[in-house]
């Protein structure tokens, strides 16, 4: 802007300094150069009026003559110059040629301007015709215009150079006053100050520019947010990562499940948030442009890590991280595993049992008398195989969550004494005495269930019992809730296995399972019974002495 | 060039976590080698150290050239000059946590029982070479003053361990030999909880541009 309007102005003054200086010239030069041929005009007609009326003092006009500045020639009418004031009339030749010699003769005066190219000079002469017949001529010698101008050419320099200086001042002071309100224009209401009306279409254009960004601002901003509380409120962690591992977006959950101390990660590598080897193997191939799927631990929990590349045109441009906590997932998928590896082991010994003494049988290597026997373990076997596969039908039953059993009101006393009657043959053979007191409490659930409870933990109570042992069932109603107690006099249970007991197939005195005919899956039952109708099991116990285990259900 | 400064610095500081966390892997595998008598973790710890070793000459590497083609000021020096003498301690980690591992191999150490305090000092020494590390990825002066102050906890545990062992050597409940390897893994615990203090110093100096003794008197 500045250097525009200096080159304008120095144009300008240029111009307007040269082409003035010039027309001031050639008029100043017209009129001097005419001035000065009247002049000579005069002067000329002044000697030849002298020269005319006094012949007889030619001498004394000869003095006269030399004494007057401009240069005088009197030449003879045969063209031989006869007298000169300046030069000497010897080097000169011949005037006859002369235009304005040739015109005096003829008219009696003649005019002649001549150029002398080389020096720059130019000359007038003025000729007139004497009486005698004599011509005089004057003459005076000026510089041309050009030269002239020429000369003043340092002067004009001078001006111009000093318009140069002026010039750049003013560009700097214009400039800065015009841009000054320019920039003091409040962009946010373009239209509230238009100073110059040159400007107000820029500053409506601005204007409408504004209100679009605005516009696509909220919009943005709206979107952000979206994507803020989608990601904030996932429980899986969602990264973003940069293509060199820096954090572009991070949501809480994926700090919770990664990172110690909180605090701001957006922007920091993706290592200042989790340093672990494995961790940085899985970033170091996924910037590598492989996806993968991996689990990490960190502090007793398994994350599940699914990452991806971002990639454009060919170009690992950064990553896509998705962390999720397996640790449930992981634990029942172990669980799971160990619970058909027990399954098919507990199932596979009883039919060793049974296809050992059968082919013992069958090849005839038994004797009849031993039949019986024989016969009687492979029915026992037979049974615990039944009794086995029963439980795990029911056991698979409750562990697919059948949510919605028709449930009905239930005598827990009722179920309690139907449970001692079916057991007290077996329990009679121990030698071990049921009995079961308490009031009648109703509560609402599911028969099968409840007896499959009641059964299991009176089975236990039996078969974990001493000769002359006791197994006491009571059912009382105790705040709001209807407790079943059953109390036997047996082994008990050491403090350290009280916690186990309810998983499948655990056994506290493992070498001993086979001699009471347990599945394992009995206390599991239970749980599972107990834990659908929101009851509470509790479990007392003193080895040696027996154990006390309550089922209290809300009422 | 500003920006390929920040680069470089970027670099640095992730191959300073990096370092920290094969620093922690290493300690790490050779207390649980300790703990539960697994010489396969052990022998593990001491390639960890050979890592520990390599990464230690890149960021030397990486350190000297930012100095020579940067020269820094300031913060940014601070940070690379304390880098330096930070790797040097964690180098020293690194090998005494492969120092351990030997002597677990070679004394054929047997799983820590728990009587003594040895399993607390890995414990402790972990917890200070973890928080230490943390205090340099998140620029956190409190936390690196914690580690500072907690070493008193490791130096107390190690002489606890040490009376232990004379009294058992004194009842002869102990074979010397056993006594003495047991003696230096602990001492070695110690020295790297030392490692873990002065790293936490330098952290103080990188993000105050002073040490504690100097910013007291």
């Amino acid at each position: 802007m500045k250097r525009k309007i200096f080159n304008n102005m120095v144009t300008l003054s240029f111009v307007i300094v040269f082409m003035t200086s010039a027309l001031i010239c050639v008029v100043l030069y017209k009129h001097n150069f005419n001035s000065m041929k009247q002049q000579i005009k005069g002067t000329a007609l002044f000697v030849a009026s002298l020269l005319n009326t006094g012949t007889d003092e030619s001498y004394q006009l000869t003095d006269t003559l030399h004494s007057i500045s401009d240069r005088i020639t009197i030449i003879a009418n045969d063209g031989t110059v006869l007298f000169d004031n300046i030069t000497d009339i010897k080097d000169m030749e011949n005037h006859l040629d002369r235009p304005e010699v040739k015109s005096a003769l003829e008219t009696g005066s003649g005019e002649t301007v001549r150029v002398s190219g080389t020096i720059g000079k130019q000359t007038y002469y003025y000729a007139i015709k004497l009486n005698d017949g004599l011509i005089l001529r004057l003459s005076f010698t000026s510089d041309t215009v050009y030269s002239t101008y020429f000369n003043m050419l340092p002067y004009i320099l001078l001006i111009a150079l000093i318009v140069i200086v002026i010039s750049m001042v003013m560009a700097v002071n214009q400039s800065k006053q015009l841009v000054a309100p320019i920039n003091s224009i409040n962009l946010d209401k373009p239209t509230e100050n238009i100073i110059y009306d040159e400007l107000s279409p820029l500053l409506l254009r601005i204007n409408y520019l504004r209100r679009n960004l605005d516009k696509q601002i909220i919009e943005a901003k709206e979107q952000q947010k979206q994507f803020e509380t989608i990601t904030n409120n996932m429980s899986e962690g969602l990264i973003i990562l940069d293509r060199k591992g820096a954090i572009l977006s991070i949501n809480p959950s994926a700090v919770n499940l990664l990172g110690s101390s909180g605090g701001k990660y957006t922007g920091r590598n993706i290592l200042t948030l989790n340093r672990s080897y494995n961790f940085q193997q899985i970033i170091d191939k996924v910037l590598k442009g492989n996806s993968s799927e991996d689990i990490i631990t960190k502090e007793e929990r398994s994350i599940k890590i699914w990452t991806n590349p971002v990639v454009k045109e060919g170009e690992i441009h950064g990553a896509i991280m998705i962390l999720q906590d397996v640790t449930e997932t992981q634990m029942a998928e172990d669980f799971r595993r160990e619970f058909s590896a027990n399954v098919s082991h507990e199932l596979k010994s009883p039919l060793t049992v049974i296809t050992g003494f059968a082919e013992l049988i069958k090849n005839n290597m038994v004797n009849s008398d031993d039949i019986p026997e024989f016969a009687k373990r492979i029915y026992t076997e037979a049974k615990r195989l039944l009794k086995l596969v029963e439980d795990i039908i029911v056991i698979s039953r409750l562990d697919e969550g059948e949510n919605d059993l028709a449930t009905e009101e239930i005598n827990l006393l009722e179920v309690a004494e139907n449970t001692a009657k079916r057991l007290n043959e077996m329990a009679a053979k121990k030698g071990v005495s049921m009995t079961v007191t308490g009031e009648a409490v109703s509560i609402n659930g599911v028969y099968r269930l409840i007896e499959e409870l009641v059964y299991n933990l009176c089975d236990n109570a039996i078969n974990y019992n001493r000769n002359n042992g006791k197994v006491i069932i009571s059912v009382v109603k105790r705040n709001n809730k209807a407790v079943l107690k059953v109390e036997d006099t047996g082994i008990g249970i050491p403090k350290e296995h009280w916690h186990r007991i309810f998983e499948r197939f655990y056994r506290v005195d493992k070498s001993h399972s086979k001699e009471t005919g347990g599945t394992g899956l009995g206390l599991s039952i239970v749980k599972h019974s107990a834990r659908y109708h929101n009851a509470k099991i509790s479990l007392y116990s003193v080895v040696g002495k027996g154990t006390t285990i309550t089922v209290s259900f809300p009422l | 060039m500003r920006y390929r400064f920040d680069e470089q610095l970027d670099n640095l500081n992730q191959a300073l976590i990096q370092m920290g966390a094969l620093c922690e892997e290493a300690i790490e595998n050779s207390s649980k080698a300790l703990m539960t008598g697994n010489l396969d973790l052990a022998k593990t710890a001491i390639l960890v150290d050979e890592k520990i070793d390599r990464k230690e000459r890149e960021i030397e590497n990486l350190c000297l050239r930012l100095l020579l083609q940067q020269q820094p000021v300031a913060r940014d020096l601070r940070l690379i000059s304390a880098a330096l003498k930070m790797i040097t301690d964690m180098e020293r980690i690194g090998d005494q946590a492969a120092d351990i591992s030997e002597i677990i191999t070679i004394g054929k150490i047997r799983a820590e029982n728990g009587t003594l305090l040895i399993g607390e000092m890995a414990k402790a020494t972990i917890k200070m070479v973890t928080e230490s590390i943390d205090a340099f990825v998140n620029r956190d002066l409190e936390l690196a003053l914690t580690v500072i102050d907690y070493d008193d906890v490791v130096d107390d545990l190690f002489s606890k361990v040490r009376n232990e062992l004379i009294k058992r050597i004194e009842n002869k409940k102990i074979y010397g030999e056993y006594a003495i390897a047991l003696l230096m893994i602990a001492k070695y615990f110690e020295r790297i909880g030392d490692h873990a203090t002065n790293i936490a110093e330098w952290v103080e100096f990188a993000i105050t541009g002073t040490h504690r003794g100097e910013r007291d008197s």
